[in-house]
């Protein structure tokens, strides 16, 4: 969505138009409920966030300023939102969710089952991150969130988060490597 | 030669995802591009991060089907507007029928019933007032008792000067007797 279309849409909701909320929230729905689901690793509670978050943002709309970018401010506040409820709750053990879109090889079963083994590696390995690292690559690559944005976000250094991002994409790429052979 | 390019692959490798995400100071963004126009192993390393990335990230996405996404939005927008709603509904209803004002009166009556029990109830006791009698009679009595020891006290002033006076001047004819004798 060009940033034009974006800020109308805005406008209408700060206003109260409720039906420019779903086309602006259904651009970036995957990228949040996806975080949420790596951050819970229960595809439940993860949708049961991703309802809060909307929730949060719908009142919160008359909050939000020009000054940061509207992707950016969704996630802050789908972030907290899943910290809050992890404080809360223990988090559940792995259900690996199989993305389904992957999946779609009718015509070659093999690929199929090469992808399903594949993705589960992955998201196995993803999980088993540290805490810390396993947060700045979601709000990476998720939240396309900036380096600077990720490290006032979790109160750390920089160079910290920068850190983070290396070892925990050099960890995936040696365990898909020797995946793949 | 070599370990310097080494280092500067190193130096790269620590500020490869700034530059990526272009979050570095332009003359150092252009550094970086000189660089890997001449060093295929950082462009390979860089390109192949990058790759990782975005594959994890498409294998790894998740959505909802319309049907769930358009219910969420629907409860997230009806939160807010409920509310007001809640509110003005309870207001039409509390006005509408023609007993409104009866209901008002009502109201208003019982709050005036309540107010005047509880100042009933809790009156504060008056104070008690003492006969002009009473008071004149006691005063009296003070005065005369105070009388009474201040007669006392010159009495027993004078008194007692009186016998010191008296008892030094036997003393000093019993001395003066003494020294005539002597």
């Amino acid at each position: 969505m060009n940033s034009e279309n974006e800020q109308k849409l805005i406008e209408k909701c700060k206003s109260g138009d409720s039906t420019a909320f779903g086309p602006l929230i259904k651009v970036y729905h995957r990228q949040l409920l996806s975080y949420l689901f790596r951050l819970c690793g229960n595809r439940n509670r993860a949708e049961e966030l991703f309802q809060e978050t909307l929730i949060k943002v719908w009142k919160g709309m008359n909050t939000y300023s020009e000054q940061q970018k509207f992707f950016s401010w969704l996630f802050t506040i789908a972030h907290n939102v899943a910290m809050n409820n992890l404080r809360l709750r223990k988090r559940d053990s792995i259900l690996v969710d199989i993305n389904p879109d992957v999946l779609k090889s009718p015509n070659d079963p093999h690929k199929e089952l090469v992808a399903i083994e594949q993705n589960a590696i992955v998201e196995k390995a993803i999980d088993e991150l540290p805490v810390k690292q396993k947060r700045v690559l979601l709000l990476r690559m998720y939240g396309e969130m900036s380096f600077k944005d990720i490290a006032a976000l979790t109160c750390e250094p920089v160079n910290t988060v920068i850190s983070h991002m290396h070892y925990s994409v050099k960890r995936l790429r040696t365990l898909l490597g020797k995946y793949n052979g | 030669m070599a370990n310097i390019k080494n280092d500067i692959c190193q130096e790269f490798e620590s500020e490869m995802w700034l530059f990526a995400a272009a979050e570095l100071p332009e003359e150092r963004m252009e550094y970086w591009n000189t660089h890997l126009a001449g060093c295929s192993k950082c462009l390979t390393e860089l390109e192949e991060e990058l790759n990782a990335v975005a594959v994890i990230r498409e294998s790894t996405m998740i959505e909802l089907d319309n049907s769930t996404f358009n219910r969420m939005i629907d409860n997230a927008v009806k939160v807010k507007r409920s509310r007001i709603k809640d509110i003005i509904e309870s207001i039409r209803h509390y006005k509408s029928g023609i007993n409104f004002y009866g209901k008002t009166a009502f109201a208003g009556g019982l709050v005036t019933i309540i107010v005047v029990i509880t100042l009933i109830m809790y009156r504060p006791a008056p104070v008690k007032s003492i006969p002009a009698e009473l008071l004149d009679w006691e005063g009296t009595k003070i005065n005369s008792e105070i009388k009474e020891i201040s007669n006392h006290l010159d009495r027993f002033v004078s008194n007692k000067w009186d016998n010191e006076v008296s008892d030094i001047s036997q003393r000093l004819t019993i001395i003066e007797n003494k020294l005539n004798e002597f």
